[in-house]
């Protein structure tokens, strides 16, 4: 498990994260959200164990994690622009790697490379970004730590080949408990994947909740009425609200058996329940939070 | 923090290796250059006619001398090209293996790995060691063979060679601790670089530049500090370089060592606390940046200010209001073009070089400012001179004064020694104070002789001035004031009273500062001679002498023509022709002025005192330049590299131009007068001069001296000159 508590780093006067609370249970994908200059590289970078906060702790499973080789090497980080060395090939990096992870498994490397159809004897420069992106991807899943830090990894993937990696990612949470913590701006990207997300904005946190939990208690209805009903009549909370002719929808909290009670006794003409996307529930919990997160986001 | 901390694996050490395996091969190539390909190009082929005062017999010994001679060049100087190698080499292997703190992706690579910085540090360290050392190890293993298979291997001792190997590590490590100390306060290559360059110059340009500064303005300023002393020690590939004059002393050595050890545990903390985020930043304090950016600023502009005035060809003094002109152009133009460039190289971006330009007129303004109490002599330096009656003693050094031998061997901080305490010679000296400066003129094609002055006041401070002077001023009426003083006789007496002995089987030699004569050593020297050491003395009564000479005798003359900081101590190269073995190296050099011969004496050194010396007879060397006018005598030494006289030496004496003295009294009144010389250099005491060489051989057979002594053209006897004179026709028409 990942503790953050109260971080805070600062460059310059300028306050790049300030006062993060966060926790990361072990076998969750974490989705980390924010735009440009957020602070969710400089997150994850003193995660990582690359900077060091200027005020509170990071531990993982107990234990801090700058200048902790012993943490360090239970994670792996791919950063946004991700270092190989000049001239190198893919089995050179896996052969440094497996010098650096104890458990890196070379076998498993060499498989995943057939898969992604990478060549292992090709010169890595000549990659292009999002062949960088994939042996990023599989350097790390080869690595075989227990946790796995992702910046932007996705950016520069197609969406076959995203696909494809958060399958990857899914099959190694399964069979041995891997827990990726993945920073993006996209929230669509994250959608189908993260169990638990945090929202970054100018260095603090604006959200971070589980994303069960907050589609379990946000729904989106759509319902007709023969005479005019305005959101405020009803007893649950409207988030967001939006009337086209007779086609009232609403965005609301509460449990979803309630909520259709309470409009099944105005006696509606047509009533349903539609799915909620990450990006819809953002909206409406951030509002809420007086922010607008369409300008924060798109 | 433990020493745990410091270990890293050694499967990370070989993958880093591997791939820095072409810096080695780099190094490895310059270092073939520098050693096995230098040392091979330096050997004689084949041996070559030695110097006349080796006899025919004692060639194989002269081959083997100029043998251990280029050896010595190659192991004990570590080859012609290791200075420039070794800055090179410490600078670019700290820029190499720390660049990964250039840019951001690589800092994450690195410092997100389970390894420590600590470990990553010292990995680095050991890894830029090693592609120094291997090199250096190979190549001097190829000098090795190279030797062996000329046969001249029996001349190289593994003690030497140890010592070349780790001279030159300790020297490369110096210099690359010093660049990853740089590199730890910067976050680019060109600002690594930029701050390399300023801290190596900057130590000896925060000494030498109030002095230059002095010295530009100045009309009389001189000085008794030896600002080279402190400087060349305070340059890392000056002072520690061996084969220069100032080479590697203890203290020296265990300075850098400390020194050394004070910026790889500072280069450690900085990395330790450097943020990550600093990759790409020039200087990544911000304060640092400033200074860094003023002083290097600054130095370049001085620089500047003295390199414009040498474009306009303005020889002589400072005084001229042209080169003055030029110096303040010089000044701000470079001042300006050189914040220009370093803002653009900090900033990261040309077109910063405009900003904040202001910043730097003020800067520069402000220093200049200060420049203009030098410049416009607000303090009076040039007018001040202090009361006659508060001086009690005036050193003086005539410059260029060709009646004086000794004026070519010394230097102005013979000063120190030429002290006159006679009211004449101090009223002289006021004199020539007083008489002011007179400057070159800006049409005069002719270099100036100085006159340097050193007045001890009754406080005990002094005064130091010197004066130009043309050929016609007061000055030249005052010089025979100080030559004939009792002071300015005992100075070159002292010149005449040296050790020497020695046999012709086995050539041992003991040179001195003045020339370089070589002097024979008694057999029982000989029998009883160590490595380095001079007979009968132990090694701690060596040393205490050497410490002896070194603290009295530091501001005398021989520290001042040396420019040593090891004054006096002996110079000894013993070669034995027949044991095929060399016993020393020459070392040091011995002074024998009066307090010298006292200390020598109060050691128990054993010495000949010359004038005691029972001599048996001196042969008389005459050339045409004794007959000839002052043009046939420039013409000669235009000529030849040797004087006549050297070829002369070689001449049977029935051409007419050696004859030998062998009356006691006539030989008696020649030592008398006559005054050391030196063969190979001898052409300087030509200079409108000329004289008679003697060769002088004492009355116990088992004595020669190969010195040669130079009677002055003023001081040949009576007797001699009718010998001279029948020689005459010989001499001026040789026989073919």
């Amino acid at each position: 498990m990942i503790c953050v508590s109260q971080i805070t780093k600062r460059f310059d006067g300028i306050t790049a994260v300030d006062h993060v609370d966060a926790s990361i249970k072990q076998g969750s994908v974490f989705g980390l959200i924010g735009t440009n200059g957020a602070g969710k590289s400089t997150f994850l970078r003193m995660v990582c164990g690359i900077l060091r906060p200027d005020e509170g702790s990071i531990t993982i499973d107990g234990q801090p994690v700058f200048e902790n080789p012993a943490v360090k090497s239970t994670f792996f980080y791919i950063s946004d622009d991700q270092y190989f060395f000049p001239g190198s090939t893919p089995l050179e990096m896996a052969r440094y790697y497996s010098t650096v992870y104890p458990r890196f498994d070379t076998g498993r490397f060499s498989a995943l490379m057939d898969t992604f159809s990478l060549d292992m004897g090709r010169k890595i420069h000549t990659f292009s970004k999002g062949m960088k992106k994939q042996l990023s991807i599989l350097l790390a899943i080869s690595s075989r730590t227990d946790y796995l830090f992702c910046d932007e990894t996705f950016d520069g993937l197609d969406p076959v080949m995203r696909q494809a990696v958060k399958s990857l990612f899914a099959a190694e949470m399964d069979e041995r408990g891997l827990t990726p913590v993945i920073a993006s701006h996209n929230l669509r990207e994250l959608e189908d994947i993260c169990d638990h997300v945090g929202l970054l904005h100018k260095g603090g946190i604006l959200l971070n909740r589980d994303l069960e939990e907050m589609k379990l208690g946000i729904h989106k209805i759509q319902c007709a009425f023969s005479q005019p009903v305005q959101p405020e009549e009803f007893p649950f909370t409207v988030l967001l609200s939006e009337r086209r002719g007779s086609l009232l929808t609403m965005t609301v909290r509460g449990a979803r058996e309630e909520i259709l009670a309470q409009i099944q006794a105005k006696n509606p003409l047509f009533a349903e329940i539609l799915p909620l996307s990450l990006e819809e529930i953002f909206i409406s919990e951030t509002e809420v939070a007086g922010y607008d997160i369409k300008k924060l986001l798109f | 923090m433990t020493l745990k901390n410091f270990s890293f694996s050694r499967s990370l050490f070989a993958n880093r290796f591997g791939r820095d395996s072409w810096l080695m091969l780099l190094y490895g190539v310059l270092f073939f250059f520098n050693f096995p390909v230098n040392l091979m190009l330096g050997l004689p082929g084949s041996p070559s006619t030695p110097p006349d005062y080796f006899t025919p017999a004692q060639a194989e010994t002269y081959h083997r001398l100029q043998l251990q001679s280029q050896i010595n060049r190659t192991f004990y100087d570590n080859g012609s090209l290791i200075l420039p190698l070794l800055v090179m080499m410490g600078i670019f292997s700290a820029v190499w293996l720390f660049s990964y703190l250039h840019r951001q992706s690589q800092v994450d690579f690195y410092h997100a790995q389970p390894v420590r910085r600590s470990q990553i540090f010292s990995m680095n360290l050991f890894s830029g060691l090693l592609y120094f050392a291997i090199p250096l190890a190979a190549n001097l293993l190829l000098c090795v063979v190279a030797l062996l298979f000329s046969g001249h291997l029996y001349l190289l001792s593994a003690l030497t060679l140890l010592r070349c190997f780790f001279w030159a590590v300790y020297e490369y490590l110096i210099l690359f601790s010093l660049s990853i100390f740089v590199g730890m306060l910067t976050g680019t290559i060109f600002a690594h670089l930029l701050a390399c360059g300023t801290v190596l110059i900057l130590f000896p340009a925060i000494v030498g530049i109030p002095e230059q500064i002095c010295s530009f303005f100045y009309k009389t300023y001189f000085t008794t500090f030896s600002y080279y002393h402190l400087f060349m020690h305070l340059t890392p590939i000056f002072a520690l370089g061996e084969g220069n004059d100032i080479g590697m002393t203890a203290e020296c050595g265990i300075y850098y060592a400390a020194v050394t050890l004070l910026l790889l545990v500072g280069a450690f903390l900085l990395y330790q606390k450097r943020s990550s985020e600093s990759a790409g930043i020039p200087v990544i304090y911000p304060r640092l940046k400033k200074v860094l950016h003023l002083v290097f600023t600054l130095i370049l502009a001085l620089f500047g200010g003295a390199l414009f005035p040498s474009f306009t060809n303005i020889y002589g003094n400072a005084q001229t209001t042209g080169r003055h002109i030029w110096f303040v152009f010089g000044f701000f133009i470079i001042g300006f073009l050189s914040y220009m460039v370093i803002q653009a190289i900090f900033e990261r971006e040309v077109r910063a070089c405009y900003r904040r330009l202001g910043r730097c007129a003020l800067a520069l303004g402000a220093f200049f400012l200060v420049l203009c109490i030098p410049l416009f002599d607000l303090t009076h330096h040039d007018e001040y001179l202090p009361e006659r009656e508060d001086i009690v003693a005036v050193g003086a050094f005539f410059n260029n004064f060709d009646d004086d031998v000794y004026s070519q061997y010394l230097s102005p901080l013979s000063v120190k020694t030429l002290v006159y305490e006679s009211p004449e010679a101090i009223d002289a000296a006021y004199a020539i104070a007083q008489s002011g400066v007179a400057g070159l003129g800006s049409d005069s094609t002719y270099q100036t002789s100085l006159v340097y002055l050193r007045f001890h006041l009754k406080n005990g401070k002094t005064v130091s001035r010197c004066y130009y002077y043309a050929a016609d001023e007061v000055v030249l009426e005052s010089y025979p004031i100080f030559y004939d003083a009792p002071e300015g006789k005992a100075h070159r007496e002292a010149y005449g009273l040296f050790t020497f002995g020695g046999d012709r089987e086995t050539n041992l030699w003991i040179s001195n500062p003045l020339s370089n004569n070589k002097l024979a050593v008694s057999k029982e020297t000989l029998q009883t001679a160590q490595f380095g050491s001079t007979r009968l003395l132990t090694p701690e009564e060596k040393e205490n002498l050497i410490n002896t000479l070194n603290q009295d005798i530091l501001d005398r003359t021989f520290d001042a023509m040396s420019h040593s900081a090891r004054v006096v101590s002996f110079q000894v190269a013993i070669t034995l022709p027949n044991g095929n073995e060399t016993i020393g190296r020459t070392v040091d050099v011995l002074g024998c002025d009066k307090r010298t011969l006292a200390l020598l004496k109060e050691y128990g050194i054993p010495y000949n005192d010359f004038s005691s010396l029972p001599v048996s007879s001196v042969t008389v060397h005459v050339d045409a330049t004794y007959y000839g006018t002052l043009s046939d005598a420039l013409a000669g030494i235009a000529g030849n590299d040797m004087p006549d006289v050297a070829i002369s030496y070689k001449e049977v004496a029935e051409n007419g131009s050696r004859f030998t003295v062998t009356d006691p009294e006539q030989v008696k009144e020649l030592m008398s007068r006559a005054v050391l010389s030196d063969l190979v250099s001898g052409h300087y005491t030509f200079r409108g001069t000329s004289g008679l060489y003697l060769e002088v051989e004492i009355l116990d057979n088992n004595y020669v001296y190969s010195n040669h002594f130079l009677l002055p053209e003023g001081q040949v006897p009576d007797f001699l000159k009718a010998e001279l004179e029948q020689r005459k026709d010989k001499v001026l028409s040789p026989q073919e």
